[in-house]
């Protein structure tokens, strides 16, 4: 019976995690604001704010207006 | 480690230069391995940040390594990033506290200009004269303080590849930070705010003006040019030669692909026989029951599986980084310009798409360099038809079952499985080719961009180097392995085990199992490939990432009835007895353009803001994948390969 429980708890966390890894990040603040609302978690939803609007991945959305409106050339 | 220091003050330290001026090489002597890379590996494209600890331990500076910049404004989305970082205007990012200006000290006529446009932004900043003991050795001369005169900036001399290279820098970034004023002091002209300097474009004007104010300072710094090691210059005119050079580049990489096979050998089996052991130990030490099926049938068989590959994949990481270290990468792409350009390509498109030899997420990331969209959004379609090194262990698997290690050539110099994995390689290109060529005439037309970059010399590649960029590669493969791929393994073990089969059942249990149902049904979809259920089953969870096929594999085989060891020499009998060789052969060029690797998916969602090229790049991806896997099953079963050769 006990290994049937471990089993059950450690299928479970992988589903979890997987799921949770593939989803957007704009979806996961989300799943930790509606969290936090219910006064679970909300230490991980503040963080995770603070981690979007981080460098990193935000980098490159807090720079796509270079792309979409190149700068004028400089003479190279 | 970083010991606790009472009243430490933190400074933000930006390393700011050239591409190919010894930047990340100063900031891996300055920082160590107190690095932390921001989401995905490579070099310079994205945000890595590292501590640094001065010596009187009273300051923590946290040095940031920017996108190598010829100037503030940018041309590349690359340069645009540092602009942001360096004017304090990117979203999220505090604006440094003191800027170290890193040029290349054997090429300071055409580095200078960007020192001059960062004064202007107005932020203290240290001038690092890099790569000056090779700048001596050439008859480099410089009046170091008339430099610092005429600049108005600290100027130190730094050799990144040197223990204590970096001793004056991180002496003057102690002076600099202790000063009373030193971090708010201001060096631009009153009442012009930084944003305002850095964002202007530039007219030829202006460009005329920095480059005679660049040749004054030099004047006046009495600066006298390196000239060019002769024997390097000779070196050059092979390694450019247009016929010599391409064939030399050639050989090159194929010699790289042997080695990648036959080097790795020795330490792929001893892990191997590690996780065969451990199998064989939980066997014995474990009673019969779920808890051990899971252990051994999904941990081991899977997880372990893909660990396997490790060597493998740090020999073909050790020669990329050998070749980005030593300058020979850039003259590559200068080789390849000419031909790249007749597919619709620019030579810009070739570090790219060599970065997506290791994965095609960095390589994706690394089109920022491209200033052209069209030449940008044809490199990302094609990035992921480079084989990237999660597709090595579904190659080396399946070459290892059906290609005899045979010795060929002159002194038995090559071996017959590293022939065919090279062979594979040169499909991935070959077709990649040709999609561009397709794209070109289909739809983004695009008028060529001749490839204008600067060539950095020649220099021994840094071991230090070489080994923190194997360390970043083990642990991005190790977390990997440790996180995701063993989550999904434990998934494909339990969707593989249940339900259970019903009692008086016969055949294997995995064919009452969930997944043995979706492989039945995909199995009607692939079957026109060759493809068996159980290769059905495994190309679920490959989704997620190309190399968990394998792992999900050795899970699929090993609760289909056969048990045992849990190493790829378990599962190397197994596929070689239950797969004819045209059903491999389908196999390795259904990987060779299948779109299975969610990860890019979504990078390339990120990088262009938009569904319509994932939805493009796994669509066309999939078309290419399954009639190349049809041409070659039904060509294979022609030539008669489509007999099994039992185990």
């Amino acid at each position: 019976m006990l290994q049937w429980i471990i089993i059950a708890v450690v299928v479970l966390f992988a589903t979890g995690y997987a799921v949770w890894t593939f989803m957007p990040l704009h979806r996961r603040q989300g799943v930790l604001d509606l969290l936090a609302a219910r006064g679970i978690l909300a230490g991980a939803a503040t963080r995770h704010r603070a981690r979007l609007a981080a460098p990193g991945c935000a980098h490159c959305s807090a720079a796509t207006h270079t792309l979409n409106h190149p700068a004028p050339s400089r003479g190279k | 480690m970083i010991r606790e220091l009472p009243e430490v003050e933190t400074c933000r330290v930006a390393l700011v230069g050239p591409p190919n001026c010894g930047k990340t090489a100063l900031f891996n002597r300055l920082t160590g391995s107190r690095q932390k890379v921001a989401n995905y590996a490579g070099v310079t494209v994205e945000r890595k940040e590292g501590v640094l600890v001065s010596p009187h331990g009273h300051t923590l500076y946290r040095v940031i390594d920017l996108p190598g910049a010829y100037s503030l404004v940018p041309t590349t989305l690359d340069e645009a990033i540092t602009r942001d970082v360096v004017i304090g205007r990117l979203r999220g990012e505090a604006p440094p506290d003191l800027i170290v200006c890193v040029l290349d000290a054997t090429n300071l006529r055409l580095s200078l200009r960007l020192a001059l446009e960062l004064k202007r932004v107005g932020v203290p900043m240290i001038v690092a004269l890099n790569m000056s003991d090779l700048a001596h050795r050439r008859g480099f001369k410089l009046d170091r303080t008339a430099l610092e005169c005429e600049l108005g900036l600290p100027v130190v001399e730094t050799v990144a590849v040197r223990a204590g290279g970096d001793a004056a820098l991180v002496e003057k970034l102690d002076q600099l930070s202790s000063r009373p004023s030193g971090r708010s002091a201001s060096v631009h002209p009153a009442g012009e705010r930084p944003a305002d300097v850095a964002l202007e474009s530039v007219s030829h004007q202006e460009l005329a003006a920095t480059q005679r104010e660049v040749r004054r300072i030099l004047t006046a710094a009495r600066y006298v040019e390196p000239l060019r090691d002769r024997a390097l210059a000779r070196l050059d005119a092979i390694v450019m030669h247009p016929i010599v050079g391409p064939v030399l580049l050639a050989v090159l990489l194929f010699l790289i692909f042997q080695a990648v096979f036959s080097w790795a050998e020795v330490p792929k089996d001893w892990i191997t026989d590690g996780f065969a052991a451990l199998g064989g130990w939980l066997e014995h030490a474990m009673a019969p029951g779920p808890l051990r099926s899971l252990l051994i049938g999904g941990v081991l068989n899977g997880a372990g599986q893909v660990l396997e590959f490790l060597p493998q994949i740090l020999v073909l990481f050790f020669f990329i980084l050998l070749l980005e270290d030593s300058g020979y990468l850039p003259r590559a792409a200068f080789l390849l310009d000419r031909i790249m350009g007749g597919v619709g390509l620019s030579g810009r498109s070739f570090i790219p798409l060599l970065s997506s030899f290791s994965c095609a997420i960095p390589g994706i990331m690394a089109t920022r360099t491209i200033p052209n969209l069209r030449d940008r959004l044809a490199t990302i379609l094609l990035a992921p038809i480079m084989t990237c090194s999660a597709r090595l262990p579904v190659y080396t698997l399946i070459i290892g079952a059906f290609i005899p290690n045979r010795s060929l050539g002159p002194w038995h110099l090559f071996n017959l499985p590293g022939l065919v994995l090279f062979a594979l390689y040169v499909l991935g290109v070959v077709g990649a080719v040709l999609v561009a060529f397709v794209m070109k005439r289909a739809t983004m037309r695009s008028s060529y961009h001749p490839l204008l970059m600067e060539l950095p010399e020649y220099h021994w590649p840094n071991l230090r180097n070489l080994l923190t960029g194997l360390w970043e590669r083990t642990q991005i493969f190790m977390g990997r392995v440790g996180t995701i791929i063993l989550a999904l393994m434990v998934l494909v073990w339990f969707l593989s085990s249940f339900p259970a089969p019903p009692p008086g059942a016969v055949g294997p249990a995995i064919r009452y199992s969930v997944a043995g149902m979706l492989g039945a049904g995909l199995a009607h979809l692939f079957a026109p490939l060759g493809f068996n259920w159980q290769i059905s089953v495994a190309l679920v969870p490959g989704l997620a990432a190309r190399e968990v096929v394998v792992a999900a594999l050795g899970t699929v085989y090993s609760l289909g009835g056969a048990g045992g060891a849990s190493a790829e020499a378990a599962l190397r009998p197994m596929i070689a007895g239950s797969w004819s060789l045209a059903t491999a052969l389908s196999l390795l060029t259904w990987y060779v353009f299948a779109p299975q690797c969610l990860s890019t998916l979504v990078t390339v969602r990120r990088e262009t803001n938009s569904w319509r090229y994932p939805a493009i790049m796994a669509g066309y991806l999939f078309v290419l994948a399954y009639l190349s896997a049809l041409l070659t099953y039904h060509v294979a079963l022609s030539l008669g390969g489509g007999h099994l050769r039992g185990v």
